[in-house]
This record gives C-alpha cells, sequence and structure tokens, in this order.
C-alpha cells in the first residue's frame, strides 16, 4: 500500500508527499498542500488562534496515512457505542470509513457514498475552503470519507452515528476524517459523532464536516469528543442553510489535550434557525477552544448559542464567538451566551463575543460571565449530609445541564450524564 | 444531647458569639430571641459549620462529641440540620434528585444500604404532606422561582425527609404570612417526637404561639442573657428589649 508522509522542516513547517501514487494524488491534494505550505500552521499572531498554543501539533512528526480498518475489531467498538441509541454506527479509523465495522442500513431514506464520488464533488469543499491551513491539510490528506444524502420528504428514524477512532498506539498518527451531510428539502435527520483514541504517540484528529440543509429540513448534530491526554484535535463544522431550516449542534468536550472547534453557520435564506450549544469539562493540562461564526444572510433568521465551560486545574478555556448580520438580514435574533466557572485558582478563560450589524431592524445580544464556585450553594448542599466532592459534582452537573437538556436523544443524554459523573469525579447518578 | 459550653466565634476580626453557654435535652424546643446584631444567626451558622466563622473558644458537644472540628456534611449526617434563613436557589438540581442524594449519603453513613427509587418516592410522598409540598414543587429545581413561603416549607420538607435529631430553624417565620406560619409550623410540630430536639430562633413572639417551646432564651451581645419558659417571649412582645438591655448592662 502506498503511504503519505510528510516532512516537515522545522523552520518552514513545509509538508510534501512522499512515495504517494500518481493515481491518488489528485491536482486538488496537491493544491491543496500548494496552499498550505504558503501559509504553514496558524500562530499566536493570527487574530483567529491567538489564544491558542499549537506547538505540540507543530512540532509532531504526524504519520498521515497510518493503517487503519484492521486495528480494531468489531468488539473493541461494541464499548463506544451509545447505549439504549437505536443507531446506525459508521466506525472511521484514522480517518478512514471502515465498512467492516459499520452497521448495515435498515431502510432507504439516505444513501451513503465515498465523498470523493463524482456525485460528492457537487457538494465538496463548497464550504470548508483551504484558505485555512487546516481544511487545506484535510483536503490534502484525507481518506475520502462519506456523503451522507437524506433524500427529500424523508425522515430518518434511526440516529445516525459517526464513531471516530484515532488509533495512535504505534505511531504518532495524524487523521483527517472529512465528511459531508446532505439533507434534502423537508427531510429529517439526527446525526451523533464521537470521537476517540487510543494513544502511545500524540495523536491529531483532524476533521472537517460539511452540512448543506435544504428547504424546511431539520438536522441535529451532536458531538462528544472524548479523546484522551494524548489527543490533539482540530474540528471544522460547516453548515449552510436553506430557506426555513432548522440546524441544531451540541458539542460536549470531556477528553482531550487540546481541542479546537470551529463552527461556521451560513443563514442564506429567510426563515432559517440555529442552535449552537457547548458544553466544555477541562481539566489538566486540556486547552478547548470553541470558535463559532453564525453569518445571518438573509431575513428572518434565528440563532441561539450557549457555551459553557467548567475549568478545573490548570485547563484554558477559550470561546469565541462572531454574530454577522448582514445589510439585507432585516428582522434577525440573534442571541449568544458564554457563562463559565473556573473551579481552580490557575484554571484560565478567554471569552470574546464579536458583534458585526450591519442591518438596523435586529435583536441582537451576547453576554459574557465568567466566575467562581458558589460558596453558597456548596454550603447548602453540604449541611444536608452530601460531601464536598459530591456536592461540587452536583453543583457543577446543574450547571451544565441546561447545555446536555438541549440534546433531544435520550440515549445520548444519558450516556453523557455518565461520563459527566465520571469527569467529575462522582458516583451520584445524575437524572436526565 | 447538645451542650454548648463558652463559645466564642468571630467573623472577619469582629467578635459575635461572646461566651454562649447553652443545654439542650432530647426532646427539647428552645427558642432563642433577641435583637438584631445579638448573634442569633451566627449562633446558627456555626451549629451547622459555615466555614466563614471562626470559633475562638469553647465547645459544642452534640451526642458525646465535641462537633466544632467536624465538615458541615458529617454534622448534617451525625443529625444536626439548619433550616436557613435565605435558602438558597440552585438552579439544574431538581428537589427530588437533590433530596434523593441527600438522604442516601446520610444513609451510607449510618451503614443503611441507600433507598431504590420506589422506596424514596413513597418516603418523599408521605413527607411532601407534612408541610404540603407538592409535586410540581419536588421536581422543580431546588427553590428556584419558590415563593418566601415555598422556600421555608422547603427547608421543613427537607428537615422531615432527613429525620435529623436537632433542628436548628433560623428565622424560618420572618416573611411569611399567618397561613404559611401555620403550615410550616404544624410541619415542625409533626416532628416532635418526644426525642427530637429544636433550636427555634426568631425574631417574633408569633411562632412561639404554633410552636410551643419548653425554654425561651435571650440572646443578648454574644452571651444568653436571660432565660424562661413561653411567658418569657410574651413579655418580650410586650415589653421590647430596653428592659433586658438596661438590666444586662447594670
Amino acid at each position: 500500500m502506498n503511504t503519505l508522509t510528510e516532512t516537515i522542516s522545522e523552520t518552514e513547517q513545509q509538508i510534501s508527499f512522499e512515495n504517494i501514487a500518481s493515481e491518488k494524488l489528485t491536482p486538488e491534494r496537491k493544491l491543496a498542500i500548494d496552499t498550505f505550505n504558503r501559509s504553514g500552521f496558524p500562530s499566536l499572531k493570527d487574530e483567529e488562534w491567538k489564544y491558542l498554543d499549537l506547538s505540540v501539533l507543530k512540532n509532531t512528526p504526524f504519520n498521515h496515512q497510518a493503517p487503519a480498518c484492521t486495528k480494531l475489531t468489531l468488539s473493541d467498538i461494541e464499548k463506544y457505542k451509545v447505549a439504549g441509541a437505536d443507531a446506525i454506527t459508521l466506525v472511521f479509523i484514522n480517518g478512514v470509513y471502515c465498512p467492516e465495522l459499520s452497521s448495515q442500513q435498515r431502510d432507504n431514506t439516505f444513501s451513503i457514498e465515498s465523498a470523493e464520488s463524482e456525485h460528492a464533488a457537487h457538494w465538496f469543499g463548497k464550504l470548508a475552503k483551504t484558505d485555512e491551513p487546516f481544511i487545506a491539510l484535510n483536503t490534502a490528506f484525507h481518506h475520502g470519507g462519506l456523503l451522507i444524502h437524506i433524500k427529500a420528504g424523508q425522515e430518518v428514524k434511526q440516529t445516525i452515528h459517526l464513531l471516530h477512532f484515532n488509533d495512535s498506539r504505534q505511531e504518532a498518527v495524524a487523521a483527517h476524517p472529512r465528511n459531508l451531510v446532505v439533507a434534502e428539502k423537508n427531510s429529517k435527520v439526527q446525526l451523533i459523532a464521537t470521537y476517540h483514541s487510543l494513544n502511545n504517540f500524540t495523536s491529531l484528529t483532524n476533521s472537517v464536516t460539511e452540512f448543506f440543509v435544504g428547504e424546511n429540513a431539520f438536522v441535529e448534530y451532536d458531538v462528544k469528543q472524548d479523546e484522551n491526554e494524548k489527543a490533539l484535535q482540530i474540528n471544522y463544522v460547516y453548515a449552510q442553510q436553506k430557506r426555513d431550516s432548522v440546524f441544531d449542534i451540541s458539542t460536549v468536550t470531556i477528553g482531550g489535550k487540546m481541542v479546537r472547534n470551529n463552527l461556521n453557520i451560513a443563514l442564506t435564506e429567510t426563515g432559517g434557525t440555529a442552535h449552537l450549544n457547548g458544553l466544555t469539562v477541562g481539566g489538566k493540562n486540556q486547552t478547548v477552544d470553541n470558535h463559532t461564526l453564525v453569518d445571518h444572510a438573509s431575513p428572518h433568521c434565528e440563532s441561539f448559542q450557549l457555551y459553557k465551560n467548567i475549568l478545573d486545574d490548570n485547563a484554558h478555556g477559550i470561546f469565541n464567538g462572531k454574530i454577522f448580520v448582514r445589510q439585507d438580514a432585516q428582522k434577525t435574533n440573534a442571541f449568544q451566551s458564554s457563562k463559565n466557572v473556573l473551579l481552580s485558582d490557575v484554571a484560565v478563560m478567554n471569552a470574546k463575543p464579536q458583534l458585526e450589524i450591519y442591518a438596523d431592524d435586529v435583536k441582537c445580544s451576547h453576554g459574557a460571565t465568567t466566575g467562581q464556585l458558589d460558596e453558597e450553594a456548596l454550603f447548602y448542599f453540604r449541611s444536608r449530609g452530601i460531601g464536598k466532592k459530591d456536592a461540587l459534582a452536583l453543583l457543577n452537573y446543574a450547571f451544565a445541564g441546561d447545555v446536555i437538556e438541549k440534546i433531544n436523544n435520550d440515549a445520548l443524554k444519558a450516556d453523557l450524564l455518565k461520563l459527566l459523573a465520571q469527569k467529575l469525579n462522582t458516583e451520584i447518578e445524575f437524572e436526565g | 444531647m447538645l451542650s454548648i459550653k463558652n463559645l466564642k466565634a468571630n467573623i472577619e476580626d469582629k467578635e459575635i458569639l461572646k461566651g454562649l453557654n447553652l443545654e439542650i435535652n432530647p426532646g427539647e424546643v428552645h427558642a432563642i430571641m433577641g435583637p438584631n446584631g445579638s448573634g442569633k444567626s451566627t449562633l446558627a451558622s456555626v451549629l451547622a459549620g459555615r466555614e466563614e466563622y471562626n470559633v475562638t473558644e469553647g465547645e459544642v458537644i452534640f451526642k458525646g462529641e465535641n462537633i466544632l472540628e467536624m465538615a458541615p456534611e458529617d454534622r448534617a449526617r451525625k443529625g444536626i440540620f439548619l433550616a436557613f434563613q435565605y435558602p438558597i436557589e440552585i438552579p439544574g438540581v431538581s428537589n427530588a434528585n437533590f433530596m434523593k442524594t441527600a438522604v442516601n449519603e446520610v444513609r451510607k453513613s449510618k451503614g443503611l444500604a441507600p433507598l431504590d427509587s420506589k422506596e424514596f418516592l413513597k418516603l418523599m410522598r408521605e413527607k411532601m404532606q407534612l408541610v404540603q409540598v407538592d409535586k410540581t414543587m419536588t421536581q422543580r429545581s431546588v427553590n428556584e422561582g419558590f415563593s418566601g413561603g415555598e422556600k421555608k416549607r422547603n427547608e421543613i420538607f427537607q428537615m422531615a425527609m432527613l429525620e435529623p435529631e436537632l433542628g436548628v430553624l433560623d428565622e424560618t417565620d420572618s416573611g411569611l404570612d399567618i397561613d404559611a406560619l401555620r403550615i410550616v409550623a404544624d410541619g415542625v410540630n409533626a416532628l416532635r417526637d418526644g426525642k427530637r430536639s429544636f433550636i427555634v430562633i426568631t425574631h417574633y413572639q408569633r411562632l412561639l404561639d404554633y410552636i410551643v417551646p419548653d425554654f425561651v432564651h435571650v440572646l443578648y451581645k454574644g452571651r444568653i442573657v436571660k432565660s424562661g419558659t413561653k411567658e418569657l417571649a410574651l413579655e418580650l412582645e410586650e415589653k421590647g428589649y430596653d428592659w433586658i438591655k438596661e438590666e444586662v448592662e447594670i
């Protein structure tokens, strides 16, 4: 099998293809790597990356085409499924789709095929442009990925679960998952993406997902990031919404050494609604950066953002939320809230809301609060016999709960509450 | 059951309790009255273990153990319950979930198995009736959006659930109209079983018409300066505190 390997010269951070069969080296990939090499990795001087230290990522020699589907078995996968969910599971290992580990479709409300197919070319890269260095890298090195195409007027009854593994047990692997979701007019679908890693070495998951939400279509996409302490993740999600469509996304980040999420929503036609929710529970040596951009390009659209961080130890949280209301986008409702709790003296939160409004008849608001734990509430719980650790966990759960409540999938909700209890180090069972 | 000896406590270097003594036997109800700033709420806070208060001298022996070094949760598990003057609102945690956690933590400390959902619901239903707490109140977040009366009823409900041996009621009657007061008092009276003791801190004699105390103490400048029976409360209601102050100052 041909391999893609990179060489990075420390000073210039040039990445090149080596040992790749010429037929795989498409003009698009060549162009993407050239684009990347012109820009290099983002630096702290870059306004959009100013709080995020990428040095570990830059200095790790990753293998971009590590072996994939043979690395894990069906029984390895089992425990990463969402318990109790009626889901079709699509498994990706090191960014490669593994049909033999994935479940079969039960009906034909949707179709799946390679994101590199001729049919997929209609959408591929239309939202995720290579002027972003990590998208250029993904475009150069991705492994085909999937186009998930929901047919007009169809409701997909099962949840579609994209289960991502990075296997960096033998070497440092860079995975580049690349997926497209097209929801045609009047369709409805719920997707989950979960990210996991097995590490002896540093891993990088550089994921790009593009959503095309058709007229009056409903798409919910819930993301669980549960990689381990050697895992780095860059995650781009783009959504383009047509008239009267709804796109809801909740991103729950529990694990990972460094996670950067970039969420770009374009409300291109009238009547669109988007909900963006995020919950980060960060601990020792974790950095989680959520960047959102909601582009209100049409009238009568609504967007709601709720991002929460619970940061313990020396965790570092970043939220940068941009709302852009164009001149034509009258009657826009756009709300954004960033609420954060610091549980230690050395945890850091950088929250930066940005509103750019060019229309005059709009309702927009934003707010960011960062505080310490409520000592009064803690005492109240303890005075009822609940130990300090559990009281703390319950309070944090209470703080986090309204983000998890927004998820419309009971199985995933229960799964996340369990994970949350684990992360908060309590045996108390949280209620959904 | 409870023996407080020469208790002195500071907050932010200001001495509030200046050598307080109090003896409480099982089944007794002690009312503590006194003018503003005399140290009533400080006493409640020190008993429950609020960390802002610094005990500089004295001891508090509860069931044979000095509790002053104990964490608040350990005091609660041992059987001390504080009904807060200002109950805290906690959005996101349902009252029922909160109580289930608390009840099971207390049970665990006593070596009892946790209640399962069915047993817990049964217990909760039984106790809800005591203070006319309805189902929606247990499903709502702890105290969130509760009226003043609902908050105080919820405190008594929690006390009923946790079945402490000593209940400390910190101005539970403040801000209640007569109907709400009656409900709260009925709840407390239902918990009087001849063994459970209460410290009822209040500003108003009115409460003591409903929760009839065995003893009434006047707290002034951090000390108990006068003790008597329920008639003392009536006298205070009629004459105010000036005569006590005069007695003390002389």
